[in-house]
């Protein structure tokens, strides 16, 4: 049942990052639904569970867009889990401070991660304070997305059966 | 624990897997990752479509009767304009015939509704629709609106295509200044944080016009078209117009800043050039 929710849930939110465009005050960064997924599995979840989430989330990031070659979001991603598992294993874990905390700075590194990975390939050309932008804008999207399917998540496993009742995360 | 390294692993090995992918896999891939999402993009496109038209008919009833009447004369004018243009079109036939005159101007317009507004990591501008190869939609075709020019096509899929937005830095397009006949490339300004809404997928910044004659003389509101140079743009394409010129820094030649035509932040529906050959090639195959 882990795996149909999260196969699910995957593509509901490469859904709605490719349809909502990002505000433009926030440097039009896309609301980052497929990080929020990734850190639930890795911060709430097994580390494989988060792994194998960012594989799948970063086939399909990379899949809806034309330039990035296949794979560079998925190593972003599992970057991305790994932090979270670090953070919620070693640091803090449950508290919707360190989750909205480790997805503000998890949602700035990705768009920096990937933007190397980019920019060594000639496929941007952005400027110093427009990527400055961006990342303050993954920041705080980060952290927004992250709290929500967080919340979202833990009662769709609980629901299922998934979880335990006192696993719930109970974040807000 | 089992289970935990056996996951840890496939993770690892799908990782490098996806990453050494050659690229005739990866892009059947993505393909195939993108026509199946295709239906469900269609999909939420059609209901937030019904749900933005459902809002502004709410809102617009007041002046929706008063429209309708203006409209039905506009139609009935415009009905009469067409006849004109029909009959101007068959003597322009024949008198080309009459010339030897190859005709080129075998292009058909393909309807395509936008169903994505920017590409899921947020780094270029780029719209989606729901028009692709088994419309006979190719890659690096013009994308135009009746106001003006949109883009270029970059990726086709059977069922969708993407399109490069003309304001995204990585665009190029050969132009030419309608009063002056001077010819010069314009690129995309990329985006700005001026005039900020959600609904924005992209505040356009004026495209910039490099490598104009410096001889030429470039007034403000002069306008741009497109000069067919390249073939991927027809010629005569309305562009934008000019905010303001001057000489490059270099002093080697002008540049200008263009503003567009096209409301691409509002974009719902596009039309993709395309040779009228291919069309009913498309349809023979359709056919059988």
């Amino acid at each position: 049942m882990t795996w149909l929710i999260m196969v699910f849930i995957l593509g509901l939110a490469v859904l709605a990052q490719a349809v909502a465009p990002g505000p433009v005050w926030l440097g039009q960064v896309r609301f980052p639904w497929l990080m929020g997924v990734v850190l639930y599995y890795a911060m709430d979840r097994q580390l494989y569970h988060g792994l194998l989430a960012a594989l799948m989330a970063g086939l399909l990031q990379d899949a809806m867009t034309p330039f990035i070659p296949m794979g560079y979001s998925a190593l972003c991603f599992m970057a991305a889990a790994l932090a979270g598992w670090g953070v919620s294993r070693f640091i803090a874990s449950g508290s919707a401070a360190a989750r909205m905390l480790t997805g503000g700075f998890t949602g700035g590194g990705l768009i920096v991660g990937l933007y190397l990975l980019l920019v060594r390939r000639g496929l941007v050309e952005v400027g110093f304070w427009m990527l400055a932008w961006k990342v303050f804008g993954g920041m705080v999207l980060g952290a927004l997305c992250t709290v929500i399917m967080g919340w979202l998540l833990a009662r769709l496993d609980k629901l299922a059966g998934n979880l335990e009742m006192e696993q719930v995360y109970d974040g807000i | 624990m089992g289970e935990n390294r056996l996951g840890f692993w496939l993770a690892i090995i799908g990782l490098v897997v996806l990453l050494v992918l050659p690229v005739p896999r990866a892009w059947r891939l993505k393909m195939m990752t993108r026509d199946g999402m295709a239906p469900y993009q269609n999909l939420i496109s059609m209901a937030m479509d019904r749900l933005a038209h459902g809002v502004e008919f709410l809102g617009s009833v007041r002046t929706a009767i008063r429209e309708r009447s203006e409209l039905v004369v506009r139609i009935a004018e415009l009905q009469q304009q067409v006849w004109e243009l029909e009959s101007e079109r068959r003597e322009n036939s024949t008198l080309k015939l009459l010339l030897g005159y190859r005709d080129q101007g075998s292009r058909k317009l393909v309807l395509g509704r936008v169903i994505a507004r920017g590409e899921t990591s947020g780094w270029w501008q780029t719209i989606r629709i729901n028009r692709g190869d088994l419309d006979g939609v190719k890659v690096d075709q013009a994308v135009v609106t009746e106001s003006g020019l949109v883009g270029r096509t970059l990726e086709v899929t059977d069922l969708t295509a993407d399109v490069l937005l003309v304001t995204d830095p990585r665009c190029r397009v050969a132009c030419r200044f309608v009063r002056t006949g001077a010819l010069g490339i314009l690129r995309g300004g990329g985006f700005t944080a001026i005039d900020s809404t959600l609904e924005m997928m992209c505040a356009p910044r004026p495209f910039r016009v490099d490598y104009m004659a410096k001889e030429l003389e470039i007034l403000d509101g002069d306008e741009v078209v497109t000069s067919g140079l390249g073939g991927v743009f027809p010629d005569g394409v309305p562009v934008g117009r000019v905010e303001r010129s001057g000489l490059h820094s270099s002093g080697l030649y002008q540049s200008a800043d263009v503003v567009p035509l096209v409301a691409l932040e509002r974009l719902r529906y596009v039309f993709v050039v395309v040779p009228g050959d291919r069309i009913q090639q498309r349809q023979r195959e359709r056919s059988r």
